[in-house]
């Protein structure tokens, strides 16, 4: 092969890592928010502080970079914020519910009501920032279901 | 109840900086297999070839990280001396056990490059050079540790078996 066309290829090599790259970058923290609905619940309750209104129901995983990172992320927001609750889970211990609820990158983040349901969920790393305004979000529209229950 | 956790952490640089070296030695691997990928000669004739005697290194290196440690591989200790000194303290720390994982991927990938060449497979040294450069350089540029990702699928494909509960 000419240099000319080994050099192409290599170019090539780079822009297609640089495209993935990009791409996951991209995906990281993503926010997907789960339509309202009643029973069963998605996750056990034992899994959940069901005293508190959301629970951060994070997966880890035994080869994960960025779990300790959103460790200390959700543990300040959970503080900072009465009612919300953090639990870490290790998918090793549970391959079932991560089958289940197709979970497939640690770590990722579910905010889940005290009965039990997802609200939304967090793909692998996000910021504070994030993490605050989906908790926000959360705990208004379970504000705003509680109302609908009382009328 | 999770495992993951690590007393002391390191600084996710340092296994970025190694595989920013990795990916420049991989990418220099794939460029010169790519000038002759037929595999051709005889057995002694391809492992001399400058292409295969560069990913054979590079396995090697992947093994010593994959079965030392990530904080004992040579790059980690580059790093500590000549570049960390250099930077700011880290904004938060990694548990030793991604990196090293990726290591580890990072050696079966390369030496299914090393074995195929040997073998006489046309293109399997570049195959599987480029695949562990793509994985290199998604760590080194990005900071995803793409073994790391796979680990997540395959337990969910029960690829992995799980701890007996």
């Amino acid at each position: 092969m000419d240099s000319l066309t080994v050099s192409l290829l290599l170019l090539a090599l780079v822009f297609v890592a640089s495209l993935a790259g990009l791409w996951w970058k991209g995906n990281q923290g993503r926010v997907t928010r789960s339509a309202p609905h009643t029973s069963p619940p998605d996750v056990p309750l034992g899994l959940i502080d069901t005293t508190a209104t959301l629970t951060l129901l994070q997966f880890s995983g035994p080869y994960c970079s960025y779990c300790a990172a959103m460790r200390v992320i959700l543990g300040q927001v959970s503080a900072d914020n009465p009612g919300i609750s953090h639990r870490e889970i290790d998918i090793i211990d549970y391959p079932e519910l991560t089958k289940e609820l197709r979970v497939s990158q640690t770590p990722t983040t579910l905010l889940v009501t005290s009965t039990g349901h997802i609200h939304s969920r967090i793909r692998g790393a996000s910021n504070a920032t994030s993490v605050g305004h989906e908790v926000a979000h959360a705990l208004k529209s379970r504000k705003a279901q509680s109302d609908e229950y009382l009328i | 109840m999770n495992t993951s956790s690590s007393p002391q952490g390191i600084d996710p640089r340092g296994p970025r900086f190694g595989a920013g070296i990795t990916s420049v030695a991989l990418l220099v691997t794939v460029g010169l297999g790519l000038s002759d990928p037929s595999a051709g000669g005889t057995l002694a004739q391809r492992a001399g070839e400058p292409a295969f005697v560069l990913l054979a290194v590079l396995s090697a290196l992947f093994a010593w990280g994959a079965l030392a440690g990530i904080r004992k591989h040579p790059y980690g200790f580059l790093f500590s001396t000549l570049v960390k000194p250099r930077l700011a303290p880290p904004a938060f720390l990694e548990p030793p056990e991604p990196p090293t994982f990726a290591q580890l991927v990072g050696f079966l990938v390369s030496v299914t490059g090393v074995v195929l060449h040997l073998a006489g497979v046309p293109y399997g040294l570049v195959i599987a050079g480029s695949a562990a450069f793509i994985a290199s350089f998604l760590n080194a540029v990005f900071g995803l540790c793409l073994g790391c990702e796979l680990y997540a699928i395959l337990i969910r494909a029960r690829i992995i078996r799980a701890r007996a509960a």
